[in-house]
């Protein structure tokens, strides 16, 4: 992966990620951080990006709104969404999945379950 | 209160501590350092949906220092106000989502506000409200719950 763009409006959710992507080896990505959907939106658009990481509550653009945006973009539809979020439960995954998400994960997130989901996207 | 609304606040701040800081949370106060207001940071998140409350995370700036410090691998030195605050927000957040998984049905989907941060004694609440006291490395943080909504699902 070249390019990951994180999403989250706190820093320490954005560092906390880059420390998981660092662990399992993606530390030499570009990684991109947006404090929102709206910035992570102007990011995308900016360069190929082959992952993007989003929380769901923010503010100015939240995570869901962020999912629609990406998916139905013709140029971006094709970026994978993976949601890290502490409001996620079964119901909730559904219904991201169903926009397009290729998957949620809970707060706090430990490196080993993000390599798992991205492992689960690359086969 | 039940047992399941104490357990599951319970472990919601176990679990964030022990994955995002990996430190261990104990219930046992007694002797655990007490700070003054001015050493304290709160932080507010409102629960929405489906019951209307209020989530205050009240903690010693010198035991955000710490936890931050573990997270961001720097020096206690270096951190600044706004770094232990946003880590505040981050916890809150996080405590708040374990703690609604566990508490509400597993196909029930609720929504939060956006955590902020509130002056120390703004965390009376005209509502029912309850506070559960936890210390980490003998300092003394709190986790209030307020909203009456909470309470009167717990008594029917």
């Amino acid at each position: 992966m070249n390019r990951i763009v994180i999403a989250d409006d706190s820093a320490t959710a954005r560092m906390f990620i880059r420390r998981c992507l660092e662990i399992i080896g993606l530390g030499e990505a570009t990684l991109v951080e947006a404090e929102n959907g709206r910035e992570a939106l102007s990011l995308l658009k900016e360069e190929d990006t082959d992952l993007l990481l989003t929380d769901l509550n923010m503010p100015v653009m939240d995570g869901a709104t962020l999912l629609k945006w990406v998916k139905s973009s013709p140029r971006l539809h094709d970026i994978p969404v993976l949601v890290i979020t502490s409001a996620g439960n079964p119901a909730k995954e559904q219904e991201l999945t169903a926009l397009g998400a290729f998957g949620v994960l809970n707060k706090p997130v430990s490196p080993s379950v993000l390599m798992a989901a991205l492992q689960s996207l690359m086969s | 209160m039940s047992e399941k609304l104490e357990q599951d606040v319970c472990r919601a701040i176990a679990t964030t501590l022990e994955n995002m800081a990996f430190m261990e949370v104990s219930q046992e106060v007694e002797g655990a350092k007490r700070y003054p207001a001015e050493e304290m940071a709160v932080t507010r998140l409102l629960v929405h949906d489906p019951v209307q409350g209020e989530l205050y995370l009240l903690m010693p700036k010198p035991l955000l220092a710490k936890i931050v410090s573990t997270v961001y691998i720097m020096p206690e030195e270096e951190l600044s106000e706004q770094m232990l605050l946003d880590m505040l927000c981050e916890l809150i957040n996080t405590i708040a989502g374990l703690f609604l998984n566990a508490y509400l049905p597993e196909d029930q989907t609720y929504s939060l506000g956006l955590p902020e941060q509130v002056l120390v004694g703004q965390e009376d609440n005209p509502f029912e409200l309850k506070r559960w006291d936890f210390q980490i490395d003998n300092h003394m943080f709190s986790l209030a719950l307020a909203g009456d909504g909470f309470f009167i699902a717990e008594q029917s």
